[in-house]
């Protein structure tokens, strides 16, 4: 399956662009301290005075926001926290996902039946707005008096956007274990004498990999949307979350903070917004090309031997026998 | 057969009273979190409470600013209502579109080509990024001829439907001709369409009276992966153009019964029509696969 996975070109593309962001990303903070190039004002060409924000020029690759802040670096500096963020919460979906999918495997199925029922409106219902609901609730708690730490709400907010997705994804799991308890070779094996954790570790994990693979990916992105749906909706990681009359602002630079900030004056300095907007894509483009790469050598893998054994070798014979030669019959037998 | 269809019956409304009970505790969950730490009393408190508040629905009230109350019922209908012809609306509009896309993918194999290529990127696009493009083209649009095309974001009771409708559309369309095309895909290669152009039946009515009837009753068997798709997009695109539609009412005011209320009014529809379309096809999906 790998060999066939880093031969295509497009995974490739996918796998530099995350990689170099998230290194010069970690680079920025290891190396420059975090710091992010500033320039409040600018003199244009005919020597008069700008203020900041600057729009995209020599100077400043993608602009700058309104305090005079290089959008392109602080994007960079940004992209570790939200991707980084966006694969602890799909990690912890997946594990915890899986756990309850074991587990769920083996209630019977009419409990099943119940507690699928129970958890339906999860996959119906958008995550964004229960999401939004329960986190609001709580911040409107948390902003009477002080405000929790920093870390706290953070930790909050990565466990709602987990535990919130996790029942749609461990029915998944229950559905394609079940699937793979259907295999002959599962039953073969049982015939054998193995027991179920020898029969799942054995037989069912290597099978269920790849799946979880593709899981994986899905949910990145599925992550990353409601990322950006939430920044927009002004719930921020990191930074300072809703309050009702001080300024917002992101203080670990993150991409969701960024475009949550400024949407709204996209109308006037429309590549604020749209500069963590776009990377944001990029992200989400590259997922896609790694996620596509993942698909074709899973499904290329499943067919290999199959093609091998049966077809291949008969019509290569038969084709050389073929020409369009009059065949010469002696019909003498049949008379 | 009376005996089987009594336990399905049975088997649904089961189900359906625990999808309730579900919403019903998901709808709480504010309750169970007393600032960052947990509290399960609160939270049966919470439940409690919210379910003898339910079993009322005419008295209950939403409050602007904490001070006038006024009654839910008419008024989250009204906007149930807003909500449900935008999605509707974009529902028929992508649904047209991607079947024309499709027709022409069928014909042509340069544009089938050129679509699935493009569809990697196409659906990275987030709606966030879609809604602005749109909006900015309309709005340099406006500044090159002065003409305003459609109206952008509703201001007081005013009711935007084009641009939301549009906006919804676009990722939809996407979906569905991802769908559509995969579907054909598969019915092509299928004995009958072969079948019917041994005839010599054209490909046009091959495409129409063949193999169309049998993906659009798939297509329709919609998948609850599609709906929270376009219901997610949809709760972006009301806060966007700032609509009068119930995600924007659930926003505003967000109280324990109101989001149970909006949630009940979303699911339930949902829960029904894939129940009865269930219920009605299997016989028909399963012949035709």
């Amino acid at each position: 399956m790998w060999g066939l996975f880093f031969k295509q070109k497009k995974v490739w593309v996918g796998l530099l662009f995350l990689i170099t962001l998230v290194t010069l990303s970690i680079g920025n903070t290891v190396v420059n301290d975090g710091e992010i190039k500033r320039v409040s004002f600018l003199y244009d060409d005919k020597g008069q005075l700008m203020g900041a924000p600057f729009p995209p020029s020599t100077e400043f690759l993608l602009g700058s926001d309104r305090k005079g802040y290089d959008l392109m670096h602080l994007v960079i500096e940004g992209a570790k926290w939200t991707i980084g963020v966006g694969v602890l919460i799909t990690v912890l979906r997946i594990v915890l996902g899986l756990i309850f999918s074991i587990i769920l495997e083996r209630t019977p199925s009419k409990l099943f039946k119940v507690i699928e029922a129970f958890f339906d409106s999860f996959s119906v219902v958008p995550l964004t707005m229960i999401a939004y609901f329960v986190l609001q609730h709580v911040l409107v708690f948390a902003n009477g008096s002080t405000p929790d730490p920093f870390h706290e709400r953070v930790g909050f907010e990565i466990i709602i956007l987990t535990l919130f997705a996790v029942p749609t994804i461990s029915f998944y799991l229950t559905n394609e274990i079940k699937l793979l308890f259907k295999n002959e070779f599962v039953g073969a094996a049982r015939v054998l004498g193995g027991q179920k954790s020898h029969i799942f570790k054995k037989h069912i994990a290597p099978h269920l990999f790849p799946i979880i693979l593709i899981l994986f990916m899905q949910q990145f992105i599925q992550v990353l949307f409601i990322l950006v749906h939430l920044g927009v909706l002004k719930v921020f990681f990191g930074g300072t979350i809703v309050f009702f009359d001080g300024d917002i602002d992101s203080v670990t630079h993150e991409w969701t903070g960024l475009l949550g900030m400024y949407y709204l004056s996209f109308t006037t300095h429309p590549w604020i917004p749209l500069v963590p907007i776009i990377f944001f894509t990029l992200t989400i483009v590259s997922s896609n090309l790694i996620l596509s790469g993942i698909k074709k050598s899973y499904e290329q893998s499943k067919i290999k031997p199959f093609k091998k054994n049966l077809y291949t070798s008969n019509i290569k014979r038969q084709n050389k026998e073929f020409s369009f030669q009059p065949i010469k019959m002696n019909l003498s037998k049949y008379r | 057969m009376i005996k089987t269809a009594s336990l399905k019956v049975s088997m649904l409304t089961i189900q359906f009273l625990t999808a309730i009970v579900g919403i019903i505790c998901l709808g709480a969950l504010p309750g169970l979190f007393n600032g960052l730490s947990i509290d399960l009393n609160g939270y049966l408190q919470t439940i409690k409470e919210l379910t003898i508040k339910l079993t009322s629905p005419l008295s209950l009230t939403y409050s602007v600013n904490h001070q006038v109350s006024r009654p839910l019922f008419p008024e989250i209908l009204i906007r149930y209502k807003e909500s449900l012809m935008i999605f509707i609306g974009a529902l028929l509009l992508s649904l047209i579109i991607a079947l024309v896309i499709v027709y022409l993918m069928f014909l042509y194999q340069k544009v089938n080509v050129v679509v699935k290529k493009s569809f990697i990127i196409l659906e990275s696009l987030p709606d966030v990024l879609i809604i602005m493009i749109v909006q900015l083209l309309v709005v340099w649009f406006l500044k090159k001829t002065n003409i305003l095309l459609v109206n952008i974001a509703a201001a007081g009771d005013q009711k935007v439907r084009a641009l939301p409708i549009i906006c919804l559309s676009i990722p939809t369309t996407i979906m569905f001709i991802k769908l559509l095309s995969l579907r054909v895909e598969e019915e092509i290669l299928k004995e009958y369409a072969l079948f019917a152009n041994a005839k010599g039946i054209n490909r046009i009515g091959v495409f129409f009276k063949h193999i169309l009837r049998n993906v659009l009753l798939s297509f329709f068997f919609f998948t609850k992966t599609n709906i929270w798709f376009m219901l997610s997009n949809l709760y972006i695109i009301e806060y966007f153009f700032n609509s009068i539609g119930i995600f924007i009412f659930l926003k505003d005011y967000n109280t324990i019964e109101i989001f149970t209320v909006s949630l009940l009014l979303i699911y339930i529809p949902i829960f029904l029509y894939i129940q009865i379309f269930n219920l009605f096809t299997s016989k028909l999906i399963k012949e035709v696969s």
